[in-house]
């Protein structure tokens, strides 16, 4: 799909499927279409170019209480209480007033804002006015619940909460996309990844094909440069020889095995004393990816 | 439940709860309650006293008849009201307080004096009125004699005369009939009509020109007829002269006719078309409001994802429409209520005003123009609020747009009780904006067919067209990329099909 507002394109012949079931993340710095992509998957939005589809239909209100949602920008209904939030949210994706209120009222409870069910949000904490937010978009246990940057403005233990809630809904047999610029949350909770800038797909599987863009470095302590050994492409001596030992770090050439190279040690009978692999970042993986200018959190 | 219909009663719910609105619902019905109240409370009486020193006694009779023919009159006036409000025929129609309300000539007025003017009237009322009929309070006693305070010395002269009733010129004065302020002292020397004798008045600041003229009237009478007299003029001739009156018939047009039938018939249509502008300016605000709250509170894209913007849009504008109505049934509510409370005085008012209820034709027609109305501008507020941030930025619209309603609705209203045919009223019965207040306005006073059914068309078609601009704009508002919107962007963006 690709999305123009004038002369700026947002979303650039970005295509990808997201497996039902699990957690989806949507990588990319500020500015990189996450947030357009998702409006359009909502519907709020409608791409200029290409076609979309979600749980086998075309975008639309008709989804109902399939999806749930939960915007970057987070706001409620003053006014209301807790509970006549979360009701006003599944009745207008459709559920009759009875069961929305049992389901808010057990929301509510689960997040354990009970004794503020029936207060107005403007009398609430940010933190709590957060939880009424996700439990308006989890009301109508949707199949499908995009999150839209979810980890924005919490703090520490509610973001554990939230992650909790993902990785239960994941669980449950719910697919969860969520979109993040901050790489921490992406490696704890996604199965899958989607990597944009500047609205192009850079990079879209698992969390191990992600690393493998990366070249293999390990830390290897030998008593001799292991630069001509097979897959290497570069050794850097790291630190002072002891006792005739000396760490390197080795970057592995494109396609290159850190287990072949350690078979290779150790059918030549090339000495170690230390054989440590690195496991990229995503963060690390990001940068490699769509360059260092790009505004990202590790 | 339909999500329009969601979004509407949330909006209806959400307005009810407020201050304004409880504010605004109950001050009007007080303020006109209150003003009432207060208007009966504090008026002072309507009526004068004067008084008068005659030392010849030639001039004090004619004075004294004239006044009292003038409040006769009056009470004839009221007198023929009340029978007719209360179906009071007299015995052998020979009264003529039976004869309906009308101007009263001088003979009628005559011939009630001497059938027992006011005593004899409610005494024959007594025993004919239903039971519940109230009984029937005379009017307010226009002008009243009284004699000449004590210490006002009348046997010296004007000047003395004058100068000892200054003080009580200054301040009310008791009556048979009660407190009246002391308009106008009378000093008219035995001697007038010898050269250099003058009649002396000394009023009290707000001289009642109809009553000196009346006194100078009656006094020049006594004088000619001296004049006459003096010059050999027969006295019995000069009786029968003064007793010829020419006979004039005069026709009045019966009650709600005329001029005065067209400001009756006009004077529904043009309240309603008061109450048009008044709802529109007072939920012109909440219009606003309710359409920047999701922007405002961050929630746009929650309630986005859940319904379409002409569900959002809409249904925000149902909602406050409801408000408006309950808005307005209750001030009809009090008004009815208040038309009970007073015992009919108010519904023999309001009952010539409906008389522009001719026909279910007529209702439907005030129906017809008072909703699209409403509609016409309370779109033009939605584009408002479409096309601001926040109410700050729509305060900047508020005004203008509050100007563009009122001042034309002034001018035409003028000009319709002038004359509903005239050339603005015509006009303006063909600009969509102001349509309904024309056509209300003109109701009354002649509005054909014709242009009733073209400006009404015209009128459904610009509100139509209003519905898929406007949503449009609102969907284009929403979510934008790339700053805020523009004015100039405006037509271009009405233009654009939603994607």
């Amino acid at each position: 799909m690709v999305k123009r507002f004038g002369g700026f394109t947002a979303v650039n012949d970005l295509s990808f499927e997201v497996p039902e079931g699990g957690v989806f993340g949507f990588l990319g710095a500020n500015g990189a279409g996450k947030t357009t992509s998702l409006r359009m998957a909502l519907d709020i939005l409608r791409p200029t170019e290409g076609a979309i589809s979600v749980l086998g239909q075309p975008p639309g209100r008709k989804l109902g209480g399939e999806i749930g949602f939960l915007p970057e920008e987070r706001g409620l209904y003053r006014q209301m209480t807790a509970v006549e939030t979360v009701v006003y949210f599944g009745r207008l994706k459709g559920m009759a007033p009875g069961p929305a209120r049992k389901a808010a009222v057990e929301l509510i409870d689960r997040f354990g804002l009970s004794a503020f069910a029936d207060e107005k949000v403007e009398k609430l904490s940010k933190g709590m006015a957060q939880k009424v937010q996700l439990a308006a978009a989890l009301v109508t246990r949707p199949r499908l619940l995009i999150l839209d940057e979810p980890f924005a403005g919490l703090d520490p233990v509610n973001q554990a909460v939230l992650e909790e809630v993902v990785l239960e809904l994941a669980k449950s047999g719910s697919t969860v996309v969520f979109s993040t610029h901050v790489m921490q949350h992406a490696e704890r909770l996604c199965d899958r990844l989607l990597l944009i800038a500047r609205g192009r797909q850079v990079f879209q599987g698992d969390q191990e094909a992600a690393r493998a863009q990366l070249p293999g470095r390990l830390t290897l302590t030998a008593k001799t440069d292991p630069k001509g050994l097979p897959g290497v492409a570069s050794a850097t001596v790291l630190g002072p020889a002891s006792r005739g030992w000396t760490d390197y770090e080795v970057a592995l050439a494109p396609g290159a095995a850190a287990g072949a190279l350690l078979e290779a040690c150790t059918t030549g009978g090339f000495a170690l004393r230390r054989f440590e692999t690195h496991r990229a970042s995503l963060h690390e993986v990001f940068l490699h990816l769509v360059g260092a200018d790009e505004e990202i959190q590790p | 439940m339909n999500p329009l219909l969601l979004v509407a009663a949330r909006e209806f719910r959400q307005i009810a709860a407020t201050r304004s609105f409880w504010i605004t619902l109950l001050a009007i019905p007080i303020f006109i309650v209150g003003s009432q109240i207060a208007g009966r409370m504090l008026a002072t009486p309507t009526g004068v006293a004067y008084t008068l020193a005659d030392p010849s006694g030639r001039y004090a009779p004619a004075i004294r008849a004239r006044i009292q023919r003038d409040n006769d009159r009056d009470v004839l006036d009221d007198l023929a009201s009340y029978a007719s409000r209360w179906k009071i025929a007299p015995q052998g129609g020979q009264a003529v307080w039976g004869l309906g309300p009308h101007w009263f000539t001088e003979g009628e007025i005559a011939q009630f004096e001497a059938a027992g003017g006011l005593p004899g009237a409610q005494a024959e009322i007594a025993r004919l009125k239903p039971k519940n009929a109230p009984n029937f309070s005379p009017p307010h006693v226009h002008v009243v004699e009284v004699a000449p305070p004590a210490g006002v010395v009348t046997t010296e002269g004007p000047e003395r005369f004058g100068a000892t009733l200054a003080p009580h010129l200054k301040a009310d004065i008791a009556t048979p009939v009660g407190p009246r302020s002391l308009a106008l002292g009378v000093y008219v020397p035995a001697n007038l009509g010898e050269p250099g004798a003058t009649v002396a008045m000394w009023t009290n600041g707000r001289p009642s020109e109809d009553l000196i003229d009346e006194v100078r009237g009656e006094i020049s009478q006594v004088l000619r007829v001296r004049a006459l007299q003096a010059s050999g003029v027969d006295v019995a001739a000069l009786a029968r002269v003064q007793a010829i009156t020419a006979p004039v018939s005069l026709s009045v047009p019966p009650a709600g006719s005329g001029r005065e039938r067209m400001l009756l018939r006009s004077a529904l249509p043009l309240a309603l078309a008061y109450l048009l502008l008044l709802s529109l300016v007072i939920s012109g605000a909440w219009m606003l409001q309710s359409l920047l709250e999701e922007r405002s509170n961050k929630l746009l894209e929650a309630v986005l994802a859940c319904i379409t913007p002409n569900q959002l849009l809409y249904g925000k504008l149902l909602g406050v429409l409801g408000v408006s109505a309950v808005m307005i049934l209750v001030w009809i509510g009090f008004a009815i209520g208040g038309a009970f409370a007073f015992q009919g005085v108010i519904a023999d008012f309001v009952r010539p005003l409906l008389s522009s209820l001719t026909s279910p034709w007529t209702a439907l027609v005030l129906i017809y123009f008072f909703v699209a109305g409403y509609l016409c501008f309370a779109m033009v507020y939605l584009a408002v609020g479409s096309v601001s941030d926040n109410m700050r930025d729509a305060q900047g619209y508020l005004m203008p747009l509050t100007f563009t309603i009122i001042l034309p609705f002034m001018l035409l209203a003028n000009a319709v009780l002038r004359n509903p045919d005239g050339v603005l009223p015509k006009v303006m019965t063909w600009i969509p904006l102001y349509t309904p207040f024309a056509v209300m306005a003109r109701l009354g006073g002649g509005i054909s067919a014709l242009e009733i059914v073209g400006s009404g068309l015209l009128l459904a078609a610009f509100i139509g067209l209003e519905f898929v601009l406007v949503g449009r704009l609102f969907r284009a508002s929403l979510l934008q990329a790339g700053g805020k919107m523009k004015l100039r962007d405006l037509p271009a963006l009405m233009r654009t099909r939603p994607a």
